[in-house]
């Protein structure tokens, strides 16, 4: 029993990294390291991501936005990457009470690329806030 | 109250008496070389547990892989650092390049430095995983100070490590 949780919680962990990692190169490029992106470029997913999470609106923007639908990764993969997005960048908005998304769901709604990025993400997500310091925060290594 | 001219007269006294003047010049002098030949020692440059070997300044550097544009360690700046004067553009292309000093795969983020006019020195275009302009992230085409703040005009690429690329599906 005690080997099973501990093998469980490795592969969580092994699955995490690989997610990261995945992230890392198919994401952070546009949304930065940390997540923050370039206000008025580049959404952040700091927060918000758990927020569109929540309702099945946001969950059919985020699974159409151009970043998914154009995506390379397979849909389990990149179902692994956001919910991982949706607990690194969580930021307090309560990740637990989200459903994760799964390769079946990502799969079906990334054939519907969305043509009004900007205008859908207002209508689920509320007006932006005005840009202030565009600035990302992570160190040089 | 305390006498403090005697206490420096004495201290000045008892100093003169045990320290020869030749021993303090020898060692005044010791501390000013060793002071200035210190930035001349070498000195680990590589990322912190990342194994690195070779020439930052030259294009066959394991990190510049995927690079296309000026070396920032030929223009005043350094593998990971900007130049005096420019900034990095927060937005850019993402490589996977191996380090032959341990075997292991790197993901490699190559950040262009924006704000002055291109630096002409040390042009490396290597473009391995190189895309499309159409897949920007992967792509090296791009000129990427367009998203920074000082915006348009380029000077070299940094190629900063992000981590491990042993997992990636």
């Amino acid at each position: 029993m005690a080997s099973g949780i501990v093998f469980v919680a490795g592969a969580a962990r092994a699955d995490d990294e690989r997610a990261r990692q995945n992230y890392l190169l198919h994401c952070m490029g546009c949304h930065t390291e940390t997540g923050v992106g370039l206000p008025g470029r580049v959404p952040s997913l700091r927060g918000t991501l758990a927020r569109l999470a929540q309702d099945p609106a946001g969950r059919s923007y985020v699974l159409r936005v151009p970043g998914v639908t154009q995506s390379t990764l397979e849909p389990a993969r990149l179902a692994e990457v956001l919910n991982w997005a949706i607990r690194a960048f969580d930021d307090g908005t309560q990740p637990a009470q989200v459903s994760t998304f799964t390769a079946a769901e990502v799969a079906a709604a990334r054939d519907y690329p969305l043509l009004e990025v900007n205008a859908t993400r207002e209508r689920v997500l509320g007006a932006p806030k005005a840009v202030t310091t565009p600035r990302d925060t992570r160190s040089d290594r | 109250m305390i006498d403090y001219d005697s206490l420096v007269e004495r201290a000045s006294r008892r100093l003169a008496k045990t320290v020869s003047r030749r021993s303090v010049l020898r060692t005044i002098g010791t501390l000013l070389v060793g002071a200035s030949s210190m930035p001349l020692l070498p000195v680990a440059r590589g990322q912190s547990g990342v194994k690195d070997k070779g020439d930052e300044a030259a294009c066959d550097y394991w990190r510049y892989c995927a690079i296309d544009g000026f070396l920032c360690a030929c223009c005043g700046g350094s593998v990971t650092t900007c130049p005096p004067g420019t900034e990095p553009a927060p937005i850019t292309w993402v490589g996977t390049c191996r380090n032959a000093a341990d075997g292991q795969n790197y993901i490699v983020s190559y950040n262009d430095c924006c704000g002055k006019s291109a630096c002409g020195r040390c042009l490396c275009n290597r473009n391995e995983g190189d895309a499309p302009l159409y897949r920007p992230s992967v792509s090296n085409d791009y000129n990427w100070c367009v998203g920074s703040n000082s915006n348009v005009p380029y000077h070299c690429t940094v190629s900063r490590i992000v981590g491990m690329a042993d997992k990636t599906a």
